[in-house]
């Protein structure tokens, strides 16, 4: 009991320093674009463009653009969406999501990594992130004992899951005292939450989990953390916000660089003014769905051109979206621009446009403009193509992240940040073009990192 | 006297009656329910043409009946098991099993794996039929078990990993195809339906579903034996099912092991949309035909209308049952009590 | 001497066969003991117990149905919408004297008492709706179900918006799901425990027994001794109604959230546990206990997979042969008897 409590008294001081040195980073960065979000409050349409245009002569360039889009906030200029952005309380997600500079300001450039082959999918990867929080080959902590590490998650049967699953378990092969056990709750909370006690009754030494949802892992999550044992979520969040790290994906990346693209491509078509856009999504209420979705339009709020048509929503399935995309191209016959929360919801719908013939059935015979995330080798295969015109890349690499942040926190040797920002990815053009001073990259530079099955 | 001397003697005193001919059973059997159908078909599409009249246009039309077809294939070997008094509750996951398997040969051509996919359909479907029909395991059980080992080995075999499609293009125009004009889907269920129909009526075996489905003394005398029968009807359940398979895979270019996931509940829906019913030996696969369509026009114009896909749902559930108290009580229909 | 062997195998065999439940029960955690260290300690035996609780609720209402040779396909949908309309109610209700009952979103902060409460009512409201529909406008059980699968589904997403609900600010709502008396039996196994005695002593020691067993076994030879059976029919699928409300408000007090998504393909699940528990579709044959048996058998099962940490989907495939498994046994024992009287 005693050592339990000394156990919690060091997290919670541990939880308490960093907790008051994370607002502190962020709030250098803040400080510098408040001042620019305050001269951009006043503009809107063609004004609000040159202002991005003129990102790199106001000294914001590189990476930091990135950052300047996901704080950016939302805008009044464009009253259908900054509707939608309040009655669907995009709001209150993206304040919850974490943001911010990554752990000792590590820089990503391309070529980093490490090539492994998958442990579970048997599938060739390259982890791009193997030097962020990085941890030597060997073992960890005390070479005499054994730490054991329970893995929850979901989806054996998904590829991004799977790889996320890779990531983790190939970091746990490199330490020969650590044993990991890797568990599928096969979408099912009800499953996670017994994995968790079952984790609890085995005494395990840490717990990494990848939550699907919220609330429902909130009560294990807290339970295992008040056991004793160290948890650690990744991508996704727990709904309990104490657990001892989060490593957070790319979401608010993803939204703001789809929202930049959108608007550079609509600008150099001419037709910002009149831009008419389906949306497909996932589940309404998942975190990946409201924090991209938020981001993607809070930019887009600035342009009063743009019109929303329509959201459809399904359960993940890339079936569902290829019918929801059908229904769209029927009842629109007009429309410009699809955009897609994830890389199925945006291939179904490349589908329906090409099985509908109409894939450049625009005004004057233009391409209608694909906009999608995640970054699997089908969705790259077709940014290289020319059929998707960006991808913004969430990769599922970087559990080995949480992995290692979980590792350090089982053994007590590094004291680790509450919150592990996974680096912005830029987004993948076909050209690599350079967009309000972001050098974004082309397929070929990020096809190596990509997740999912070979195409052939 | 023994039982079945008893049934003989009874037997012979209705031999002075006139022989039932297959005209006119096929009449009977084309009962009310047949225009019935036909006139909530002519509602639904009235209301869709005043509503949403994109319902009309040729590429949508082409979409709805591309999966009328595909969800209708399924529901042509479901209503067949119906028929015969029992139930498949797994056909979805032997579409998921037996597209996987085939996929395990998509290297070595459209060909083998479409072979292979249909084989394996059929060879489960005959397993749930051996079971039922010999093993005398309830059906409804029986296609539970198999519903969760089917769907766990579709699992298991494919690793969790999807395969794809691209430049396979036999496979992809099982789907995605046209012949004379029409997409091959349709052209693939329309022609099972005709068989079908045409097996019922005029051929023995055909005839001999129902009698099997009434427990009916004809199928002993029909000399073919109802444990055969049901064998049958399992099999081609799983056959379609796995036909139906590729043409669904090919929409969206990949295969995966959770694609047959809820095809069984659409399939029974449509059964007994079209009138067969679940206690067996009532409905014809006209009724399939006609309930594919009913099925799937109306969740189009729903999700043309701009109702949620939640809504959808709902709908979807309240037809089901509304047209089935229909049938039970206007048509005078009598199950069990 | 041979005789002699004969019958003691005889009588052997016909041990076994009576207590097969029992056995395989033991025989698992057996297995269990044998394959995990932690298998055997107060934490995990509360886990594999909390786990039965839920499904074993519910498989208690579907053996009811199912003993009547109907099926209740709703339960699962039912267990996402009895929650969420009954939050919905509470608020309706609780917002004429002004209290706000969701705050901040998604977190519910009020009206305990009432969210229990419609939570039982709606459930079981629903249960009689599936049951008059099933007996008074004679539409097969299967096809009511099965609607109502869909519909329930959909209006707890239309209702709930799709965001899931949190719990976990509402005062004493975890207590179902995490309360242990006496410091080690969780109370929801004395919950599912309570129900499952009910219905035990009440099958066999009143006359709901006798008429539900004749009613499952031969419908038409009931109705003409007397026996109401459309009477019977409509109870047990409130009481199925009901078990689902119980059961959801288990799962959500465990998991300190509501959502629409949840108990998907539970359904099933309470199929098979009432299957395995030797309820068979031939009506008329089958106990509560052996439901009971049942669910604590799939508990042990998913637990010790859990503990081994084999791949989940030969968890699927395990529960799925074990189903066709004891559905063969168990009917060869009733042809056999059929064979012998």
């Amino acid at each position: 009991m005693v050592k339990l409590a000394k156990k919690l008294g060091v997290l919670f001081v541990a939880l308490l320093v960093m907790a008051v040195a994370a607002p502190v980073q962020g709030a250098e960065q803040g400080s510098k674009f408040k001042v620019l979000y305050g001269e951009l409050a006043k503009l809107k349409g063609n004004e609000a463009l040159k202002f991005f245009e003129s990102l790199p002569s106001k000294g914001v360039k590189g990476p930091e653009v990135i950052q300047f889009f996901i704080d950016l906030p939302v805008s009044s200029a464009n009253a259908q969406i900054a509707k939608l952005f309040e009655d669907e309380g995009f709001g209150f997600y993206l304040d919850k999501y974490p943001r911010g500079a990554a752990y000792n300001n590590f820089q990503w450039e391309k070529g980093m990594g490490t090539e492994i082959t998958g442990p579970f999918s048997k599938q060739p990867l390259k982890l791009p992130f193997t030097d962020y929080v990085p941890l030597k080959n060997g073992p960890v902590g005390d070479p005499n004992k054994t730490y054991r590490i329970g893995v929850t998650f979901h989806g054996f049967s998904h590829p991004w899951l799977i790889n996320w699953a890779d990531a983790a378990a190939w970091e746990a092969q490199r330490h020969p005292n650590v044993k990991a056990k890797v568990l599928d709750a096969e979408f099912d909370n009800a499953k996670m939450a017994a994995h968790f006690d079952t984790f609890i009754a085995e005494k395990m030494d840490g717990i990494l989990v990848w939550p699907m949802v919220e609330a429902p892992t909130g009560p294990p999550a807290q339970r295992a953390m008040q056991a004793g044992i160290p948890v650690v979520s990744v991508d996704r969040m727990t709904g309990f916000e104490d657990v001892s790290s989060r490593i957070t994906g790319n979401f608010p990346a993803n939204g703001a660089q789809c929202g930049m693209y959108l608007v550079w491509k609509l600008a150099q078509e001419g037709t910002l003014n009149n831009a008419k856009m389906v949306m497909l999504r996932k589940p309404l209420g998942s975190t990946a769905d409201s924090v991209r979705t938020g981001h993607f339009l809070k930019i887009l709020s600035y342009f009063p051109g743009i019109q929303v048509l329509k959201s459809y929503h399904d359960t993940d399935n890339r079936e569902e979206a290829f019918q929801n995309a059908q229904a769209a191209l029927q009842a629109f016959p007009e429309m410009d621009i699809f955009y897609g929360t994830g890389d199925h919801e945006t291939l179904a719908a490349l589908e329906a446009t090409k099985m509908a013939n109409r894939m450049n059935s625009r005004a004057g015979g233009k391409k209608i403009i694909f906009v999608s995330i995640d970054d699997s080798k089908e969705a790259l295969t077709n940014v290289k193509n020319g059929d998707f015109d960006v991808n913004t890349p969430y990769t599922p690499l970087i559990s080995d992240i949480g992995m290692r942040t979980l590792l350090n926190i089982v053994t007590k040797s590094t004291q680790m940040p509450h919150e592990v920002i996974t680096p912005n990815i830029p987004m993948v053009t076909q050209k690599g073009d350079e967009i309000f001073g972001l050098k974004t990259q082309t397929p070929d530079e990020w096809y190596v990192y990509t997740f999912g099955p070979p195409m052939k | 006297m023994n039982n079945i001397e008893i049934k003989r003697s009874t037997l012979k005193a209705f031999e002075h009656m006139p022989r039932r001919t297959e005209l006119t059973e096929a009449r009977e059997i084309f009962s009310n329910s047949l225009l019935l159908l036909l006139f909530i078909l002519s509602i639904v599409l009235a209301i869709g043409g005043i509503f949403v009249p994109n319902v009309f246009q040729i590429i949508n039309l082409a979409n709805v009946l591309r999966i009328v077809s595909i969800v209708g294939l399924v529901a042509l070997g479901e209503t067949l098991v119906l028929l015969t008094g029992e139930i498949d509750l797994s056909v979805g996951s032997i579409m998921s099993l037996s597209l996987v398997v085939g996929g395990l040969l998509l290297d070595h051509g459209s060909g083998w794996a479409l072979a292979v996919t249909l084989m394996c359909g059929l060879l489960l479907g005959l397993i749930n039929g051996v079971a039922v029909a010999f093993g005398k395991v309830p059906s409804l059980i029986m296609t539970l078990g198999t519903l969760s080992v089917y769907g766990g080995l579709a699992n298991v075999t494919a690793v969790g990993q999807a395969k794809y499609l691209y430049g396979l293009d036999l496979y992809l125009w099982t789907g995605k195809g046209y012949i004379l004009g029409m997409p091959v889907p349709v052209v693939i269920f329309l022609s099972m339906i005709i068989i079908c129909f045409l097996f019922q009526t005029f051929s023995k075996p055909g005839r001999t579903i129902y009698y099997a489905g009434a427990n009916n003394l004809a199928a002993y005398y029909s000399g073919i034996s109802v444990e055969k029968i049901k064998i049958g009807v399992f099999g081609l359940a799983g056959l379609f099912a796995a036909m139906a398979g590729p043409m669904y895979a090919s929409q969206t270019n990949r295969v995966t092991p959770l694609q047959g996931i809820g095809f069984e509940l659409s399939a029974i829906a449509i059964a007994v949309l079209g009138g067969t019913s679940i206690e067996g030996a009532r409905g014809n696969v006209i009724g399939t035909l006609l309930g594919a369509l009913i099925y799937g026009f109306l969740l189009n114009i729903l999700s043309l209308s701009g109702i949620g896909t939640y809504m959808e749902q709902v709908l979807k559930g309240a037809m089901l049952i509304i047209i089935v108290l229909v049938f039970q009580n206007i048509l005078g229909r009598r199950g069990n009590p | 001497m041979e005789d002699e062997q004969a019958i003691k195998q005889n009588i052997m065999m016909e041990l076994v066969k009576k207590n097969a439940l029992l056995l395989v029960l033991l025989s698992l955690v057996a297995i269990g003991i044998a394959s995990s260290s932690s298998f055997f300690t107060p934490y995990n035996w509360q886990n594999i117990l909390i786990s039965v609780s839920t499904l074993g609720v519910l498989a208690l209402g579907q053996t009811a149905v199912m003993l009547l040779r109907q099926v209740d396909l709703s339960v699962g949908s039912l267990m996402a919408f009895a929650p969420i309309a009954a939050i919905s109610l509470t608020e309706a209700t609780l917002s004429l004297t002004g209290t706000k009952v969701v705050q901040g979103g998604n977190y519910v902060t009020d009206g305990l008492f009432l969210i229990v409460v419609f939570t039982w009512v709606v459930s079981s409201l629903v249960g009689w709706l599936i049951g008059l529909v099933t007996v008074k406008a004679r539409v097969p059980s299967l096809i009511v179900t099965l609607g109502m699968l869909y519909i329930l589904r959909g209006t707890a997403y239309i209702f709930s918006g799709g965001h899931p609900m949190y719990l976990t600010r509402l005062k004493g709502f975890k207590w179902l799901g995490t309360a242990k008396i006496f410091g080690f039996v969780p109370m929801c196994f004395l919950l599912f425990l309570a129900i499952a005695i009910m219905a035990i002593l009440l099958l066999k020691y009143t006359r709901i027994g006798p008429r539900m067993y004749a009613t499952g076994n031969n419908e038409k030879a009931a109705v003409y001794s007397g026996v109401n059976a459309a009477f019977w029919k409509i109870g047990a699928f409130i009481f199925s109604g009901f078990c689902a409300g119980i059961a959801s408000l288990i799962y959500s007090s465990r998991l300190e959230s509501v959502e629409a998504a949840q108990a998907t393909g539970y359904e099933l699940a309470s199929i098979a546990i009432v299957v395995i528990g030797g309820t068979t579709l031939e009506g008329g044959r089958g106990t509560m206990f052996g439901t009971l048996l049942a669910a604590i058998i799939l508990g042990l099962i998913i637990n010790i997979i859990s503990l081994i940490g084999l791949v989940i989907w030969y968890q699927t495939i395990i529960i799925g042969l074990i189903i066709i498994a004891a559905v063969f046994l168990y009917l060869r024992k009733v042809r056999r008897r059929e064979l012998i009287g």
